[in-house]
C-alpha cells in the first residue's frame, strides 16, 4: 500500500515538473532588457500583459513599461531612467547607481544601490539594504490604462506607504541612507517622458494635478499641528467619492495636504478600538474602507464641510473627527491599526 | 514509558508535531508559501523584518512553521531557530538567476550547520515567471545529487498559483514518518 503510493506521488511529481515546465517561452526575450546603451526601450499597453520583466546591464537609457507586470527584477545599471507599471508583487533593485524610478508596486526592495530617486506607489512597507542617498517621493503619473492595470496587479491607488521605509542597515545617528525628495519636485524633473507617435493614444502625463494617485505628503514634516482624519466606508462607490472630496478640497483651500491614505478591510472590533463607538460595526463590513489623514490649519472644519456638501442628497456613510483633539486620537489609532495589519 | 506519552497514546488522534524552518534568500517566496499553508489571502504581504509562524495541521500532522527573514543583513541570525527544527523547507526564487550562486552558498552553509541535520525540502518556486530556470536546472547547480547524510527533496511549485506545494509537504510529512 505503502509503496504504490509513493509510487503514484512520484509520477505526480514528474507531470508536474513537466507541466510547469512546458509553457511557451520562445519569446522570453521580449522580457528581458539587457545592456542598452544610450538607448530608448518601451513596451506599450497589452505587451506585458501581467508577465515578469528583468532589467539588466544598463546604462545612460530611458526604459518605460506602460503595462501591469508580475514581478521585476532591475540589476546593474547606471545612470538611467526607469518607469514600471503597475507590478503585482514585488520589484528588486540591487547593484544599482544614478538612476531615476517611478513605479507602483506590492513590495520594494532595494540592496546594494547608490543615489537611485523613486517615485512610488508601494502597497507595504518599502524596504532597503545596503544602499545609500536613497531618496523617495510620491509617484504621480497618468496614461489612459493605468487605472484597469491597477486592478489588473490587484492595487489600490489610496494604499500608498511610499515614505513608510525600513533601513535594514542604518547608520546610527545619520540620514545617510534616505531621504524625501521635496514636495516642490515633480516627476518631469527626473524622467523625460518619451517621445514618438506611438505614445500618443496613451495620453501620458506627469502632472501631479492629474495624477491617478492621490499625492500624499508623507513622513514629510507636516505644515500644521491640525490633522483630521476622514473615512469612507465600502458601498461600491467609496473610491470616486474620496477621490471627488479630495478634489473638492484642493479649490476650497490649496495649503491642505493629504498626508496618507490606506484602504484596508476593518473588522467590527477594530471599528470599535479605532472610533471608540459602535457607530461603524455593519459599515466596515461592507468592505475595504478609505483612510485619509489631511492637514493644514482649520482642517476639521474645512473636512466636515467638504464632506456635507460631497454627501449631499446620498445614502453613504462617511466619518469626519468632530474636533482637533479627537482628530489627534483618532489618525493614531486609525494609522496604527493600519501598520498593524501590515505585518501580520 | 513516561505519563505524558501515556496520555498521548490514549487520544484517539495523537497529535504529530513538526517544527518546520523555512529559509532562503530575500524575496524568494517564504512568506507567500507559509500563508498558502495556512490557506490565508497572499495579496498584501509585507517584506519580513524579523520572522513569523503559524501552525497549520496536515494529514493528522501539527505543522509548526517558522518563517525568517532572508536579507542578507539578518541571516547571521538563522542560526538562533536551528534548535529542535524537525525539517528544512529552503525557498529559491527560480527566476532570480543573478543570486542562484548566493542562494546556492547559503545553502551549502546550511548543510554544514551540525545542529540542522533535518531532512531538506528545496522549493523551487515561482515556476509560473517566464525567466523561471527549470527544478532540474536548480538541482544540478546547487549540486543537490551529492548530498548523501540526508533525505532531501527539490519540488518545483509557485506558491502564487499553489502548484506544487501540496505535493512538497506530502514528501515532507512522508519524510518525517519515516524517520519517528
Amino acid at each position: 500500500m505503502d509503496d504504490s503510493c509513493c509510487a503514484f506521488s512520484l509520477i505526480c511529481h514528474k507531470l508536474l515538473a513537466r507541466d510547469l515546465d512546458k509553457r511557451d517561452k520562445s519569446n522570453v526575450e521580449n522580457f528581458i532588457i539587457d545592456g542598452k546603451k544610450g538607448e530608448t526601450v518601451s513596451r506599450l499597453p497589452g505587451t506585458v500583459n501581467g508577465e515578469q520583466i528583468v532589467i539588466q546591464n544598463c546604462q545612460d537609457s530611458n526604459i518605460y513599461i506602460f503595462d501591469h507586470i508580475a514581478t521585476v527584477s532591475i540589476d546593474d545599471c547606471i545612470n538611467c531612467n526607469i518607469f514600471l507599471g503597475p507590478i503585482k508583487s514585488s520589484v528588486f533593485i540591487r547593484d544599482c547607481k544614478q538612476c531615476r524610478v517611478a513605479v507602483v508596486c506590492q513590495q520594494f526592495r532595494t540592496r546594494d544601490c547608490f543615489q537611485v530617486d523613486t517615485f512610488l506607489l508601494c502597497g507595504t512597507q518599502p524596504i532597503i539594504e545596503s544602499s545609500s542617498r536613497m531618496k523617495f517621493a510620491c509617484f504621480s503619473f497618468n496614461y489612459s490604462q493605468l487605472e484597469q492595470q491597477f486592478k489588473s496587479a490587484g492595487l489600490s491607488i489610496f494604499n500608498n506607504n511610499w515614505s513608510n521605509i525600513h533601513d535594514f542597515t542604518p547608520v546610527p545617528d545619520e540620514d545617510v541612507n534616505f531621504s524625501y525628495i521635496p514636495p516642490e519636485s515633480t516627476l518631469a524633473d527626473f524622467i523625460p517622458l518619451p517621445e514618438g507617435s506611438e505614445f500618443e493614444s496613451l495620453q501620458l502625463s506627469s502632472d501631479p494635478n492629474t495624477s491617478l494617485v492621490p499625492q500624499t505628503w508623507g513622513r514629510r514634516r507636516k505644515q500644521s499641528d491640525e490633522s483630521c482624519l476622514v473615512v469612507f466606508f465600502n458601498d461600491g462607490s467609496c473610491v470616486e467619492r474620496a477621490v471627488r472630496f479630495l478634489h473638492s478640497l484642493k479649490t476650497k483651500n490649496s495649503k491642505c495636504i493629504l498626508v496618507q491614505s490606506k484602504e484596508i478591510l476593518m473588522e467590527p472590533d477594530d471599528s470599535r478600538r479605532v472610533f471608540e463607538t459602535e457607530s461603524y460595526v455593519t459599515a466596515v463590513q461592507g468592505g475595504p474602507v478609505i483612510g485619509l489623514e489631511l492637514n493644514c490649519d482649520g482642517c476639521v472644519a474645512l473636512c466636515q464641510a467638504a464632506v456635507v456638501e460631497l454627501m449631499a442628497g446620498t445614502t453613504g456613510l462617511v466619518f469626519v473627527s468632530q474636533s482637533p483633539q479627537a482628530a489627534e486620537k483618532q489618525v493614531e489609532a486609525f494609522y496604527n491599526f493600519a501598520d498593524m495589519q501590515m505585518g501580520i | 514509558m513516561g505519563l505524558l506519552s501515556l496520555l498521548r497514546k490514549l487520544r484517539s488522534n495523537p497529535d504529530l508535531e513538526l517544527r518546520i524552518l523555512l529559509l532562503g534568500l530575500d524575496n524568494a517566496g517564504k512568506t507567500t508559501l507559509l500563508k498558502v499553508l495556512a490557506s490565508e489571502d497572499i495579496t498584501h504581504i509585507t517584506p519580513t523584518q524579523g520572522f513569523n509562524i503559524k501552525s497549520v495541521q496536515s494529514k493528522g500532522f501539527k505543522l509548526n512553521v517558522w518563517d525568517i527573514g532572508g536579507q542578507r543583513r539578518i541571516r547571521p541570525y538563522w542560526k538562533n531557530y536551528f534548535e529542535n527544527t524537525d525539517i528544512l523547507i529552503y525557498v529559491i526564487d527560480s527566476a532570480d538567476r543573478k543570486r542562484f550562486e548566493e542562494t546556492g552558498e547559503e545553502l551549502t552553509e546550511l548543510f554544514e550547520e551540525e545542529k540542522l541535520g533535518v531532512p531538506v525540502l528545496v522549493f523551487a518556486n515561482k515556476q509560473d515567471l517566464m525567466n523561471a530556470a527549470r527544478s532540474s536546472e536548480i538541482a544540478d547547480g546547487l549540486n543537490l545529487n551529492s548530498i548523501r547524510d540526508r533525505a532531501w527533496q527539490i519540488q518545483p511549485c509557485s506558491a502564487v498559483t499553489g502548484e506544487g506545494v501540496k505535493e512538497g509537504i506530502d514528501w515532507m510529512t512522508q519524510a518525517c514518518n519515516k524517520k519517528k
